[in-house]
Order: structure tokens, then sequence, then C-alpha cells
């Protein structure tokens, strides 16, 4: 076929990095509202639990996912009784992304939180606007731009996503190879012609998905 | 008419703020940092008095004793801010509105539990 023999690298890279990004919004998103907005006990301690796989090397959170899902590990345990296992499937490509590009996510979208003025939600509710309107109407499209940046750096993360990945899916080609580990095995099997076509694709990809969300962002300001 | 009773606890001292007002035009006045807008933050529900009671007309907005604590979207309190908060990704006439959509809700919710 047209430039590359074996396409599904890249179609399993774009699939692994939508479900990541999915999750990561679902999860990310009311997380990041409540730590901009509440204070708790403890809540030091789980922020940085949260920011953790940032800064993590990715072999500490590839074996610790491995402890998670593997086949005695504790929810892989659980799984295999439901007649399901996720490890070494794209699902645990999928997770490794979700994992490293969540603290991303949650950053951004706590900072844009916290940007915006408490006056707007207050005056929405003396409107008598109820709270999930005023999440929905107020908060949401006036940080907007921040979580949009949140969403393309994890998306962009979840896309290069190696170490972990590697270590959770392998390398099953047309399964589990993701773009990132069809470059690693490429090269070393001295597929030269590959690696560089799959080098050049993420490379143009994400410089677009950049290029275009900094034109996006330049033109949406109030 | 407004009944308002409240001590509220701030850095450096406490509030203690006795209103009653009826038909009529009240003015606060004072320097700033001396409570003004914190006042009036007790009577719309977006902030908390440490304790006393606030009451309109028959209703009790707020009450420590009887731990009552009215949300602002029920108190039906107008607040003009400072800065006027319009929301600023909305129209004109999407900013109008804003209010007006609430209300219409919460009176379609009414008259569905009355029925």
């Amino acid at each position: 076929m047209f430039l590359l023999a074996d396409w599904s690298p890249v179609l399993l890279s774009l699939r692994t990095a939508v479900i990541a990004v999915i999750a990561v919004i679902i999860l990310g998103l009311p997380l990041a509202r409540l730590m901009a907005r509440r204070e708790f006990p403890g809540k030091d301690f789980l922020e940085s639990a949260i920011t953790l796989p940032m800064v993590l090397p990715p072999s500490v959170i590839g074996y610790g996912l491995l402890m998670l899902i593997g086949k005695n590990g504790l929810l892989g345990q659980t799984l295999a009784n439901l007649g399901i296992s996720i490890i070494f499937t794209w699902w645990a490509a999928a997770l490794a992304s979700t994992v490293v590009a969540f603290p991303l996510m949650y950053q951004s979208a706590k900072a844009a939180f916290k940007s915006v003025d408490v006056n707007y939600e207050n005056a929405a509710r003396t409107l008598g606007a109820s709270e999930v309107r005023i999440f929905l109407t107020v908060t949401l499209p006036l940080a907007w731009p921040g979580i949009l940046a949140g969403v393309v750096l994890s998306f962009a993360r979840a896309l290069g996503e190696f170490g972990a990945t590697l270590m959770v899916a392998g390398n099953i080609p047309g399964q589990t190879s993701t773009i990132p580990v069809a470059i690693f095995f490429a090269v070393d099997a001295g597929d030269n012609a590959t690696a560089q076509t799959l080098v050049a694709i993420v490379t143009a990809f994400s410089f677009l998905v950049i290029f275009w969300v900094n034109r996006w962002a330049k033109r949406q300001n109030y | 008419m407004l009944d308002a009773l409240i001590q509220k606890k701030l850095c450096h001292f406490t509030l203690n703020i006795k209103l009653q007002v009826k038909n009529e035009i009240l003015v606060l006045w004072g320097h700033s940092g001396a409570g003004k807008t914190t006042v009036l933050q007790c009577l719309a529900g977006l902030a908390k008095p440490s304790s006393g009671l606030i009451k309109l007309k028959d209703q009790v907005l707020y009450s420590s004793e009887e731990n009552i604590n009215l949300s602002p979207q029920i108190r039906n309190v107008g607040y003009l801010f400072q800065d006027y908060a319009l929301f600023p990704h909305m129209t004109v006439r999407q900013n109008v509105m804003y209010g007006l959509k609430a209300r219409r809700f919460l009176k379609q919710v009414l008259i569905l539990w009355n029925c």
C-alpha cells in the first residue's frame, strides 16, 4: 500500500490515543474542578499522587500497571474471574496512555478552572442557575481554551507513549504495536524505510495538531 | 422587610451587623476593607455568616440556630457585582436571558410539584 506496507500502527495509535483522551477528559475535568475550588484535608497529598505519573520513569508506570492488570494483579484477577484479560491487548495500551496523559489534562484543566473569576459563577448563582448549569454554561466555556490545551497535550502524550505501553501491551503486530513501539522494533530489525515513514507521519501529525490549536486559541480571546 | 443580625469572623476582626430595612433604600458606607461586600455576600448567600439570623419578609434565609442556610439560587436576591460580572462569552441577549431561563425553569418545577 501507499508509503507503508502496514498501516495498522497508525490506526492503533489513533485508536488508543482517542480512547485515552476520552478517559482522561471524563476523569480529569471533575477532579480538576474539585481541586481548583475546594479545600479539604489531604488535598496536598492527593495533588502529589495525581501528578506523580508525569515525573515517574515510564518503566515504573509499566511495572505498576503490570501489578494492577497482570494475571495475578489486583484488577487482573477480578477481570479474569469475569473472563476478561486486557493485558497484552490494545486496551492495555490505552490504559497506559491514559495514566501518563492524565496529569497533563488535570494540570491544564485545573489552571483553566482557577483562572475563571469566581464572580461569574456567583452572578449565575444569584440568577438562580443550578450548579450543573453554571458548570456547563459559565465555567466550562470560560475555561475552554485551557481545557483544549490540556486535551491536545494529553492526546500528543498518549500518541507518543512508549515505555509503559511496551511493558503492558507488548509488540503484537496489528494488535498492540502502536507507532512508537513499531518505530523501535523497525529500527531494531534494520527496517529503516518503515521507521522513517512512521517518524515522518507522527511528526507531521503532531505539528499540525499543535499548529491548529495555537491558531484557534489566538482567535478565541475574551 | 429585611431583618439581619449577623456576626462574621474576618481575618483581623469580627463583623457585627444589625440591619432592619423596610421598603426603602439603604446605603452601606465605609472605608476599604470595612466589610461592605461581605455584608452583601452574606445577604445574597454567597458567603456564610459565622452566626446570626437573616430574614426576608417571613422567610428565614439564614439561621445559625435552626441550621438554615438557603442557597443563593433560591433566595431571590438581586445582586449587582462591583465589576458587573457580565458573562463575557455571551451576547447581550444571552446575558439578559440567563436569569429569566432559571426563573422559568424554577416555575415549571414548582408547577409540577403542586400537581
